[in-house]
């Protein structure tokens, strides 16, 4: 982040900080003088602000910021220029290999350009757009100085990371200069060519000028694109109140931009994405906050960005609206299940090739494959592509380059729309009913199926089974699910949820607590699940009883019996309830490997140690013919910072206190199912959960619509329960309601005992987003061809040629 | 004649008689026909097993003339049936190879091709002792030993519960399957599983020996998840039955279970599933006609023939 990775830049910060507003004037008066290409444009003002970077550097008193700075760093100066010979020694040491540290890298590229910055426009602009990102937000000359303080004392606490120790994946962790220079030649979409914004060209200058915006305090609201920067702009501007303690109101609304912003993202390239995306076009409509990327993309100013290529410069190829939309949705964690962002990907593709037109002198089939890696490189940025999008991108290139020269322009975008069509039903979704269709026969009468995360698939499968009357003879199986959530997404939340508003309460609504084994016939002999004397009261069948009783013993009738929501703490408590597991998977190599959710392989690790079938539900559009031996070398890296605190963190804490009453009370725990939905952190802190998740960057738009609260069903909430064991527990949950809320206010995450972990010398925080499942963990994989053990994958890969 | 040809060959006849006009048509019945097969009998699996591969020959018929095609498709199933005749053969052949002078062989419960296979070594003068596991509950192991005493092979009836105890002199263990599922997988007369445990603890390798017809288009997970369609699979059959005239040496001991079972049975529920399923983890080798494969080579030949 920012804070982190800036510090050996700091000694370049304030004269930057200063320029880039002056460069910013400049950039729009020759823009508004005369009719610029854009390229032309881009390059001036990378030009100027060149200059001025040299200006300011060849001047010795500079404006008060620069002195400022330069008393600080007088002593700072050997302490940083230390650094980074040390840097540069082990940078030489460790020469050549991948794993240089940026840091190191930034170090040596500062003290060539120190003398004489001239080196390359592109390498200062991006030293701009990083450094510029935490000064350029108060461009007065006392805040500006402000900033270059806070900076410098947070310095020295950076520095002592060992950078030669690092793994690669680790500069990641504090680096996003890489992501922020590639993204800086990349960011000309929103404002395109002519297009009318009065922001700014580029994103050093839309930067400065968004935070021009907070920092006057003006009760201007940009939009942007996940309303967690909304949130942050505005806690920018708040900090910045005349009298407050300015050093610490600016640290903290950093960090809460930075947060808000990647944990919308989880990936660290996006973060300085979207906080540039997002003012520019915040800034062209002004007036009310929108709140998701969909309107932010929809905004007529970025449509109006999108030039038709014919007419722009011919190397530059602009990314399509729809595109942009779909990143930023993917970016901000809108669409998260894998299956999901390849559909995304391709249908913006489709429109992204029925408004591509080609260019004069151009052939279709070679100009397309370039438009159409234009787009796909916006998305990587966004966050890296899965298997299955990389997949359906070579589908696509392949496709692209096959089309017939003869055909005329239309046609052949007609033929490619088409062929997109049919690889997502072909592919994608026509696969996953067969998956469905094959994995209804693997759930049986009696089956307690244990999944963990969000998979779109699974939840398919899920639902078919509670609504499948195949098996049976006509009588519904009867299964119930325990769900497996994990820090930080939750996504298992939003998985119960969309279980329960697919039917899976109106089984259960009249449940209650039924201590009595009641099934105990002849048809469930052979498959008498482990878990029936256990799980008792869930099992009930025959659907006319459920029809008949409004009384309170009365279970359900079939389908899903249950759900049970459980953090992955509480796996080995319940695996040896478990008959089955099922997995989702977002990718699975040719060795048999599957990629998955971090914390997928713990599920399948403890499946394996009792002995529980682990079932995998993939399709085969999925299927790579790469292997991949762990889950270092390539993962994807989470923000650190919702390892410490994110909205999931405080309603950990009254689940602790009234869970661990509930959940190790043998009698009120599991046997004693309330709801259809039991568990530690769902429902007896429901409503705090919620109210904390107001703090979420996905406040409005993941959460904001609760599902069935306290009154409406008795689904997710205690009170409806009769017994005596259930009235504990939601007296305790209107407890805990009650106590923690109060605490809420303050519990902000600098209560959080790893809130300055920045500060806190070596600590270094890795939040890895996926992980590798090993093939011998895996009993089947359910696909589209059928069920195949891990073995088969090859095979499949190679006689499908997928 | 094994219960997959067999499958194979009531289809044929029924393609003879068939009137259907179109092929459509002809397919539609065919699955019927195949269906209604499967489910007259308690033992479905090895039965699907021949239904799926004369089903998949019948989709795979182009469009055209139905005499035609029905006439392409005896003449295909025909050949087919010539070349499987061979495959007990083959596997005999292929499986002979890992028997050695000296040993000692654990079998279980009553294969062809087993017997054919001991057959061969015997032939090839390697001088072995068998283990026969009895097999209860219809003491087909008490057939093998009959059988194998007629080669001349030293061999010993053992009880199911002795396998343990036998395991340590053993040097391999062969079974037979009434179907191999897709992941390599044994179904098996009930006591496999068992035994492929007991084995596999043993650090003794175990052989599964199949044709390659009885590859079956199935995936289960545990004992529980094999077709239960049909319950009579799974249900306790009564030991009591006397049509296994072939059987004099156990008929004492039947007498004896018949005594017992019939005034038990009132007071306590009995289980008596007749099939079990064999991980693939548990398996060494399957000996096929096409050749020695591992559990998972099992996987990728029903892909390659099935779907591609």
């Amino acid at each position: 982040m920012p804070n982190n990775s800036s510090t050996p830049a700091a000694d370049n910060k304030a004269p930057k900080e200063t320029l880039a507003t002056p460069a910013n004037d400049e950039v729009k008066e020759t823009r508004a003088k005369s009719e610029l290409t854009e390229k032309e444009l881009k390059a001036l003002a990378k030009a100027e602000r060149a200059r001025q970077f040299k200006e300011k550097f060849a001047k010795e008193g500079g404006p008060p910021p620069a002195k400022f700075q330069k008393k600080k760093l007088t002593k700072q100066e050997r302490r940083e220029l230390q650094a980074a010979n040390e840097q540069a020694k082990s940078a030489a040491s460790n020469n050549k290999s991948q794993q240089q540290d940026n840091a190191s890298n930034s170090a040596n590229q500062q003290q060539q350009q120190d003398p004489l910055p001239k080196s390359s426009a592109a390498a200062a602009a991006a030293a701009t757009a990083v450094a510029g990102q935490p000064t350029n937000r108060m461009p007065g000359n006392t805040t500006a100085s402000v900033s270059a303080t806070s900076i410098n004392k947070r310095g020295p606490a950076i520095i002592p990371t060992q950078p030669d120790k690092r793994l690669s994946i680790f500069k990641h962790l504090n680096e996003p200069r890489f992501p922020v220079s590639s993204l800086f030649e990349n960011t000309t979409h929103p404002d395109g060519s002519n297009a009318p914004i009065t922001a700014s060209t580029d994103v050093a200058t839309s930067n400065s000028n968004a935070l021009l915006i907070d920092t006057s305090g003006k009760a201007l609201k940009p939009t942007h694109p996940s309303d967690g920067v909304l949130a942050s702009a505005q806690a920018v501007a708040q900090g910045l109140q005349p009298g407050s303690n300015l050093l610490s109101s600016i640290d903290r609304s950093m960090q809460q931009l930075e947060l808000s912003t990647s944990t919308s993202g989880r990936h660290h390239h996006l973060n300085v994405e979207d906080s540039q995306t997002a003012p520019s076009s915040g800034a062209s409509t002004p007036g009310k906050p929108t709140t998701t990327a969909t309107t932010a993309a929809a905004d007529p100013a970025l449509m109006t960005a999108f030039i038709d290529p014919t007419t722009s410069a011919p190397n530059e190829i602009p990314v399509h609206p729809s595109v942009i939309t779909t990143g930023l949705k993917i970016a901000a964690g809108n669409i998260v299940s894998s299956d999901a962002r390849t559909i995304a990907m391709l249908q913006s593709l489709i429109d992204a090739i029925t408004d591509y037109h080609v260019p004069p002198q151009q052939i279709i089939n070679r100009h397309l494959i370039k438009y159409i890696q234009v787009q796909t490189k916006y998305l990587e940025q966004q966050r890296p592509l899965t298997v299955g999008m990389n997949n359906a991108m070579r589908w696509l290139s392949e496709k692209v380059s096959k089309i017939e020269v003869t055909l005329d322009e239309k046609e052949a975008k007609l033929e490619m729309v088409q062929n997109i069509r049919d690889y997502i039903k072909e592919r994608i979704t026509a696969p996953r009913d067969l998956i469905v269709e094959y994995g209804l026969k693997k759930i049986q009468d009696g089956d307690v199926i244990l999944t963990y995360g969000g998979s779109s698939t699974v939840k398919h499968l899920l639902i078919a089974a509670h609504k499948s009357k195949a098996n049976l003879g006509g009588k519904r199986v009867r299964f119930r699910v325990i769900v497996v959530d994990s820090r930080p997404h939750w996504e298992g939340r939003e998985f119960v949820r969309s279980l329960i508003e697919a039917g899976f309460t109106k089984q259960t609504t009249k449940e209650a607590g039924l201590d009595v084994d009641t099934n105990d016939d002849e048809d469930i002999d052979f498959v008498e699940p482990p878990i029936s004397t256990t799980f008792n009261n869930n099992s009930n069948k025959s659907e006319d009883q459920d029809s008949s009783s409004s009384s309170s013993s009365v279970g359900s009738s079939g389908g899903c019996t249950g759900i049970t929501y459980i953090s992955i703490n509480a796996l080995g408590y319940v695996m040896r309830d478990v008959s089955k597991v099922l997995l989702g998977a977002e990718a699975f190599f040719a060795n048999g490997t599957l990629l998955g959710k971090a914390g997928t392989a713990l599920v399948a690790l403890s499946a394996q140690t009792y002995r529980v079938p682990v079932i995998a539900v993939c399709p085969t559009h999925k299927f790579t013919s790469t292997i991949r031996l762990d889950s270092v070398v390539d993962n994807e890296l989470g923000n650190p910072d919702q390892l410490v605190w994110t909205p999931g963190y405080s309603d950990n804490i009254p689940s602790e206190q009234t869970g661990t009453t509930r959940q190790l009370n043998p009698t009120s725990s599991l046997s004693s199912s309330g709801g259809i939905v039991e568990g530690v952190n769902f429902e007896g802190n429901k409503k705090w959960a919620y109210h904390s998740m107001d703090y979420s960057p996905f406040a409005s738009d993941r959460y904001s619509s609760q599902p069935h609260t306290n009154n409406s069903s008795g689904a997710i909430s205690l009170d409806n329960n009769s017994n005596t064991t259930n009235e504990n527990i939601s007296k305790k949950s209107v407890n805990s309601k009650s106590a923690p809320s109060v605490s809420l206010k303050n519990s902000s995450r600098n209560n959080h005992p790893l809130a300055k972990w920045r500060e806190a010398g070596p600590l270094k925080l890795l939040n890895l987003v996926q992980d590798l499942t090993p093939a011998k963990l895996i009993s089947v994989i359910i696909t589209d061809v059928g069920l195949i053990p891990t073995t088969s994958i090859p095979v499949v890969v190679r006689e499908y040629s997928i | 004649m094994p219960a997959p040809i067999a499958a194979i060959r009531s289809l044929m006849e029924y393609t003879k008689h068939d009137t259907s006009k179109t092929i459509h048509e002809f397919n539609e019945e065919a699955v019927k026909v195949a269906s209604h097969l499967k489910e007259s009998l308690n033992n479905s699996i090895s039965i699907s097993a021949g239904c799926d591969i004369f089903m998949r020959r019948t989709t795979k018929l182009a469009l055209g003339d139905v005499m035609e095609c029905k006439q392409s498709l005896l003449k295909e199933l025909d050949e087919f049936l010539d070349e499987a005749k061979d495959y007990r053969n083959i596997v005999a052949k292929i499986g002979s190879q890992f028997i050695r002078d000296g040993h000692t062989i654990l079998v279980h419960s009553y294969s062809r091709a087993i017997l054919s296979l001991l057959k061969k070594a015997a032939d090839q003068n390697k001088r072995f002792r068998v283990y026969v596991t009895e097999s209860r509950p219809d003491c087909s192991g008490i057939k093998t030993a009959q059988e194998l005493r007629s080669l001349d092979i030293p061999t010993k009836v053992i009880l199911d519960t002795a396998v343990g105890y036998i395991i340590e002199k053993v040097d391999l263990v062969l079974v037979g399957a009434e179907g191999v599922v897709e992941n390599g997988g044994l179904i098996n007369k009930v006591g496999t599983y068992q035994l492929a445990i007991v084995a596999k603890e043993a650090k003794k390798p175990l052989y599964a020996l199949t044709e390659s017809y009885k590859f079956v288009r199935l995936y289960p997970l545990n004992q529980y998840d094999l077709p239960s369609t049909n319950p009579a699979l799974l249900t306790f059959e009564d030991c009591d039955n006397d049509n296994d005239d072939d059987i004099q040496n156990g008929a004492s001991e039947k007498n004896a279970l018949k005594d017992t079972s019939s005034s038990l049975e009132s007071q306590i529920q009995l289980q008596n599933p007749t099939l079990d399923y064999t991980p693939p983890e548990y398996i060494t080798f399957l000996f096929t006609n096409l050749g020695v494969m591992t559990p998972s080579g099992v996987s990728d030949e029903l892909i390659k023939f099935y779907y591609v």
